[in-house]
């Protein structure tokens, strides 16, 4: 143990031992939640010889916890909570606390490696690697696809964008975002016109009462939870009302449980919105001066919609009565009654909080406008702690994805393809000749794997793909048909760039070893539109290497072979960066990349995107001082930057002119107003039936992070969480004669997994329904979900599909 | 740690934890028991977990925090 370590030693372990009783009892006694306090403000960091401190954005979900990262000797050593952040004011959870040692699992993939005939790896040269790329996609452009994520750094994601959009005329760019949060953007959409929330984590310290829409912040987003949880410690007054399928964590802290059925909440809302009608206790001034009235033409379902009247409205509403409703959701006439006169009261500020339940949804768009409807209707919304607040899964869902829009309908800056004043604006940006962009949408991502996964020969005109920083073979749903199928297909290309291996990996023709979150430099934009920057701190290890890099390094090699996308209007190459003498930097040559800041130069470029939507960001050097800065971040006339925190407000949104309350600016219907919608219920596309009798949702727990392809490697947490399972309710057990621990098959007319079981565990699912996290690549559950999807978000309902489980005895006989 | 029926029943396992050194006690509620483990090596620690994982009543170990500063090398 070195000098400085040792300074961290016998005070600290005490200081630890202590935090570490605390966050424990806490989770015994349901109070509060496994977050932990750091012990350190930062500038008593231990600094020592040789050891230095620089912040980063945690790694995992988009709450976007800050962490000051500890590096000795070219590693990272320890990890704080950082005090100086507002998101976070010092705390982690248990996955942050550990979010340095997912650099160091042992088998990080070091070199790439490409696949032989036999089906084993070889190393190959990294300039070996681009080449094999380069020509795939110089032979036939049109059938690749870059798939990619919301863990895709802004400058990431806005550099695959523009290789594919402005490079290469080819809008088959998705990220898995679409599998997490899509409905969410397309509520936004549908609602205000423009993408991302209004309000920020601030509702969650000043709202009178939280509602969970069918999500788990206890474990998902921990430390956000702790913020709502932590003002009862300090004598506040929150009441909790969790609407869920499953009794989990987030129920133990909450005032109300109200158990609703599978796709119950599409009437819930329904419910309240009558309630407010026909009880008189809608907020008619708010209505009157900031909303209008939509619902699907008859023609079919479309993003904006149609026109209806407030008469019309109420009679669509009239039908959706608390008996109905109860029919519908499960829930009883009296806790619908509850929800509509809490609504119906202005003395309260409520939230609401959702994230993948509400978005893995066949009805996702539908019930993201109808929450923000009950929000708009009751105005309930814009004050502080009254708000409709989206959660995201991960930590750049919404800064790359959402604001870069890395999307296969999407330009940067909210601007989308099929606009030709759009795609002429990017063109200019991008300095490249008017008709590059390519008019037509490209594949969503389950699309897209369709594609890839069909024989050519068969009409699947996707050959070759490029994954990075994700793991669809094991993300996507329905897997046989969306990813297995690509093991027999000799003409089809599967690139993958990671840092470790993983179900995708497994299938992949070539593999590029990545360097990961603080290997490299980064900016992520968080849940509450909040940018995060931070620098590389340490080297990746091997050969592993940016996935920047390696964006234009293909395209550098493209623009050798003469590819014309790959030139600007000038003969230029599209990601040409020129030091101050005017010289290029040859940022291709991975030895070069970093003779630059080619973060900085993306990011700046990127800037220009982002006033059209009011999206506007501060230049890079400011995210560099700040703990981030939620947008719109406008200069100031002393020259210093304000952010935002309540869009459309006038007290707090520099664009809402003067003297108004509210100005909804980029409303569909161009009048400054909300829609609030009309959606009618419609049943999930499957029901449990007497072949498959359960219902089926998944999801996540709190040690691990989606896919578990790092937080795995970890052992503390591995240990406390090693294995996937099936959460049963016992009586169903009972019923069935399985055991707690005893392995089952869980099977759907899809495919199945095999689990052991857990009865009354984390997670208290109700008769006739099973629970299942995806996180364990040795147990893939979306080899029996459904890939059905939102018909607008396109983003598939991993929550309900009908299955059944067996005893493996059974299941073997 | 939680058990399968309320910890003050559970009297074996929570004997045992008390007699071992590396193990502190902390609250309890229903079937539920927090605690805290400090070792001073990677073999002790897994040891412990093992131990622990194996006592009579025990159906689930949650962890609530992990101090990583010393487990940079734990990794597998
Ligand atoms: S995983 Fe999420 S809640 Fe936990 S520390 Fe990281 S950002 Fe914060």
């Amino acid at each position: 143990m070195s000098q400085s370590m040792q300074t961290l030693s016998h005070d600290r372990r005490q200081l630890l031992k202590a935090s570490a009783l605390a966050a424990a009892g806490s989770l015994v006694t349901g109070g509060s939640l496994p977050v932990v306090q750091a012990d350190q403000a930062v500038d008593d960091l231990p600094t020592g010889e040789g050891m230095s401190w620089n912040k980063a954005p945690c790694r995992f979900c988009g709450t976007g916890c800050h962490v000051q990262v500890g590096v000795e000797d070219g590693r990272v050593v320890a990890v704080a909570g950082d005090k100086a952040a507002d998101v976070n004011k010092g705390l982690l959870c248990v996955k942050g606390y550990h979010v340095g040692g997912i650099l160091y699992g042992k088998d990080r993939l070091t070199e790439p490696l490409l696949r032989q005939e036999d089906g084993s790896l070889k190393p190959i040269e990294w300039d070996e690697a681009i080449k094999i790329i380069a020509k795939r996609i110089f032979d036939s452009p049109e059938t690749f696809a870059f798939y990619g994520s919301g863990q895709w750094t802004i400058p990431e994601g806005y550099a695959a964008q523009k290789f594919m959009k402005g490079g290469l005329s080819n809008n088959h760019i998705d990220p898995n975002a679409r599998l997490c949060m899509a409905s969410a953007v397309t509520g936004f959409l549908g609602t205000y016109g423009v993408d991302e929330p209004a309000g920020c984590y601030q509702d969650l310290d000043e709202c009178d009462v939280l509602i969970t829409w069918g999500n788990n912040p206890a474990e998902m987003h921990p430390v956000l939870f702790s913020r709502v949880t932590d003002r009862r410690s300090r004598g506040e007054n929150v009441r909790i009302i969790d609407i869920g399928t499953r009794r989990t964590r987030t129920t133990d802290a909450a005032n109300d449980y109200l158990e609703m059925d599978s796709h119950g909440d599409v009437p819930i809302a329904l419910g309240i919105m009558h309630l407010l009608i026909e009880n008189g206790t809608y907020d008619k001034s708010f209505v009157e001066k900031h909303c209008n009235f939509r619902a699907h033409p008859e023609s079919g379902k479309t993003l904006f919609g149609e026109a209806i009247s407030e008469d019309e409205f109420r009679k669509r509403i009239a039908e959706y009565t608390p008996e109905r409703v109860s029919e519908l959701s499960g829930l009883s006439v009296e806790q619908i009654r509850m929800l509509g006169d809490l609504f119906g009261d202005d003395d309260v500020k409520i939230t609401s909080l959702w994230c993948m339940g509400m978005n893995q949804h066949t009805m996702g768009t539908a019930i993201n406008t109808l929450v923000h409807g009950v929000h708009l209707l009751s105005g309930h919304f814009g004050k502080p702690g009254d708000s409709p607040t989206s959660l995201t899964g991960q930590p750049s869902a919404c800064g790359t994805v959402r604001e870069v829009g890395t999307l296969a309908h999407a330009l940067p800056g909210g601007r989308i393809v099929a606009n030709p004043e759009h795609r002429q604006q990017c063109e200019g940006f991008w300095n490249i000749p008017e008709g590059r962009i390519n008019a037509t949408p490209g594949y969503h991502t389950v699309k897209m794997f369709d594609q890839f996964t069909i024989p050519t020969d068969e009409g699947g005109d996707i050959t070759t793909m490029f994954v990075q920083v994700t793991n669809p073979g094991q993300t996507l749903p329905n897997l046989n048909k969306l990813f297995n199928d690509k093991k027999n297909l000799a003409d089809k290309f599967l690139i993958v760039s990671d840092v470790y291996p993983t179900p995708t990996t497994e299938l992949a023709d070539l593999i590029l070893p990545a360097a990961m979150w603080v290997e490299k430099n980064g900016i992520y934009g968080n849940s509450e539109r909040r940018t995060q920057q931070w620098f590389k701190m340490v080297d990746p290890p091997g050969d592993a290497r940016d996935d920047t890099w390696m964006t234009i390094a293909i395209a550098h090699k493209l623009f050798e072979m003469g590819h014309e996308g790959m030139k600007d209007k000038d003969g230029e190459f599209i990601f040409a960066v020129k030091d101050e003498s005017g010289e290029e930097v040859p940022i291709w040559e991975f030895d070069r990349y970093y003779d630059t800041n080619v973060d900085k130069h993306l990011f700046e470029e990127y800037r220009q995107f982002t006033t059209m939507k009011h999206k506007n960001l501060a230049p890079y050097d400011e995210y560099v001082k700040a703990r981030g800065l939620r947008w719109p971040v406008v200069e100031q006339e002393d020259g210093s930057w304000r952010e935002t925190k309540f869009r459309f407000s006038g007290f707090d949104d520099p664009f809402v002119a003067e003297g108004e309350e509210f100005d909804f600016y980029h409303s569909s219907t161009k009048d400054g107003r909300a829609q609030i919608w009309f959606h009618d219920y419609e049943p999930p596309p499957e029901m449990p039936d007497d072949e498959y009798p359960m219902w089926l949702c998944t999801g996540r727990v709190l040690e691990h992070w989606h896919t578990g392809s790092m937080t795995r490697r970890l052992a503390p947490l591995n240990r406390a969480m090693p294995t996937g399972y099936v959460e049963m309710n016992m009586e169903d057990a009972k019923a069935a004669n399985i055991r707690q621990g005893e392995k089952v098959i869980v099977e759907s007319r899809r495919g199945s997994c095999e689990l052991p079981v857990w009865i009354d565990g984390r997670g208290r699912p109700p008769r006739g329904t099973i629970f299942v996290p995806f996180f364990d690549e040795t147990k893939l559950i979306n080899n029996v979900t459904l890939d059905e999807h939102c018909p607008i978000s396109k983003q598939p309902d991993y929550k309900k599909c009908a299955a059944r489980v067996k005893k493996l005895s059974e299941a073997e006989s | 740690m939680t058990f399968d029926s309320p910890v003050e029943q559970c009297t074996e396992a929570v004997e045992t934890l008390r007699a071992m050194p590396e193990v502190d006690l902390g609250q309890v509620r229903d079937n539920k028991l927090a605690i805290v483990v400090d070792t001073v090596s990677k073999t002790q620690d897994r040891n412990v977990w093992d131990a622990v994982q194996q006592l009579p009543n025990v159906t689930d170990l949650a962890i609530a925090m992990v101090a990583f500063d010393e487990d940079k090398d734990e990794n597998p």
